[in-house]
């Protein structure tokens, strides 16, 4: 094959030049929107679209989920009535728009409820005219720290302060008689300074004055290494409190005599070759009392107060809360990527739910069994 | 909202707080039920909430950023919030606020 020309290795030369400015250009292009323009875009989406327009989109978010639901025809134009949009009848838009700004007058529903035949239908409907109110009194401004309850068969609740609490940091806890409150803090105003303490302190406060009762103080050897709690528990009984520890150590203390009593120092956990301590993230007493169960980034221990000994309950890590129900009878526990339920203390029927892959439920931090023990509420980030 | 039956049935069967009902991007930080009745409370950095089955109220709380804790006293008179207030031209401060809940 004869060598190519000068002219025609130069054209190959430019062509291949024109190329690479091409693949250089376009990558720079896509960086530039990537990178630039959709930081530019959001910022600008939000001052385009103020908070009350993005909630109107998550309603519409909401309101895709029943949109396959029979919408009867006197509900739909109802809805289309209240209205003020042009949107088709019964459109996402238009309800989006009413979950938002608008509530739903109580006599509007009066000739609704009459239509609708099913129970089914009349709880859905309900939930919805909850769900529309709540969110236009969310509309509604500043209500200086009052707010009443909507239509429910839970009644209505006020609330009225009572006490404000300083130098608090949490976590904190109702003692089982109601006459005491727990709250991790520091040192309250007045207080004599104590040398290196630095935030250990436990404020018990006296139920329903709100008068300081005592300060719970760690030793003076475990002031330095009580910092912040991150979770906090009393007995059955009331007569003990468990305070978890970042750092790695349950503090247990006699109520009775406002005394420190002991403490379950957690081994140290090894990572690529480095001691770390175990981080105490919840602490909940069994509920025959004599035992303490504390979750860690690793795993769940099991302290038993007779015999004094810790040992390994689960090898799972990473739980945020622990909880028992309210009958004792079942323990939850809860971590970002999965619920574990399991009958206490057998640990039989135990049932652990992946939360992996179901964004509704990632990373979830908080978990409460309901009062009758049907119900476990899981808090996480809503998507 | 799990259902603890469903739950050791080995069931997946929830219902959750949906966006419209719940503000979206709301982090919960911790949750509590009032004792004896189906009133949840949720401290979130959105602020504190309390929820019935249908409805959810956000509580406009002077000052308050992020609600971290929350606790209700067992005879359910009391409920307390620790969470972030701000302070005009200070930092922030964490403190705890205690009310009584009337029922009506």
């Amino acid at each position: 094959m004869p060598a190519p020309a000068a002219a025609t290795r130069r054209w190959f030369a430019a062509v291949g030049a024109l190329l690479a400015a091409g693949v250089l250009a376009f990558g720079a292009v896509v960086a530039y929107y990537r990178f630039i323009w959709e930081e530019k875009y959001k910022e600008g989406r939000d001052k385009l679209f103020p908070v009350a327009e993005r909630r109107l989109r998550d309603g519409a978010r909401w309101l895709r989920l029943v949109r396959g639901y029979p919408l009867d025809s006197e509900v739909a134009l109802r809805l289309f009535e209240i209205d003020a949009l042009d949107a088709p009848l019964g459109s996402e838009a238009a309800l989006a728009r009413l979950a938002v700004v608008g509530s739903v007058p109580e006599q509007l529903w009066e000739p609704v409820k009459a239509t609708l035949e099913q129970k089914e239908l009349l709880r859905r409907y309900s939930e919805m005219a909850g769900a529309i109110s709540g969110a236009a009194e969310q509309q509604q401004g500043p209500q200086h720290g009052a707010a009443t309850g909507g239509a429910s068969a839970v009644p209505k609740i006020e609330l009225t302060r009572v006490a404000t609490i300083r130098r608090v940091r949490g976590p904190m806890s109702f003692s089982p008689d109601g006459q005491r409150l727990a709250i991790v803090g520091h040192l309250p105003e007045g207080a004599a300074p104590r040398p290196h303490m630095r935030g250990g302190v436990i404020q018990m406060w006296r139920v329903p004055e709100f008068k300081l009762d005592t300060l719970l103080v760690p030793p003076p050897e475990l002031i330095l290494s009580r910092k912040a709690a991150r979770s906090i528990a009393f007995s059955p009984d009331g007569r003990l409190l468990a305070v978890g520890w970042e750092g790695g150590f349950v503090d247990l203390w006699d109520m009775a005599e406002g005394q420190w009593t002991r403490t379950l120092d957690l081994p140290l956990a090894t990572i690529r070759g480095h001691p770390v301590p175990l981080e105490v993230t919840s602490v909940a007493f069994s509920p025959d009392g004599r035992r303490v169960v504390v979750a860690t980034w690793r795993d769940v221990w099991l302290w038993d107060l007779e015999s004094r000994e810790a040992s390994t309950m689960l090898n799972k890590g990473g739980i945020d809360k622990l909880a028992f129900s309210p009958n004792g009878a079942l323990f939850g526990a809860i971590d970002e990527r999965w619920l574990l339920v399991a009958e206490w203390p057998t640990g039989k029927a135990t049932r652990v739910t992946g939360f992996l892959g179901d964004t509704r439920f990632a990373p979830a931090y908080a978990l409460a069994f309901s009062p009758d023990g049907s119900t476990l509420a899981t808090g996480s980030v809503v998507p | 909202m799990w259902d603890v039956r469903a739950l050791l049935e080995g069931q997946k069967r929830y219902s959750y707080v949906v966006p419209g009902e719940f503000s979206a991007g709301v982090k919960v930080f911790d949750l509590a039920y009032f004792p004896k009745e189906d009133r949840l409370a949720i401290a979130s950095d959105q602020g504190f909430y309390t929820r019935v089955p249908g409805r959810i109220t956000h509580w406009t709380i002077e000052g308050l950023k992020e609600a971290w804790h929350v606790g209700i006293s067992p005879d359910g008179r009391f409920m307390a919030v620790i969470g972030n207030f701000e302070r005009r031209g200070l930092r922030a401060e964490t403190k705890a606020v205690v009310w009584e809940v009337l029922r009506k």
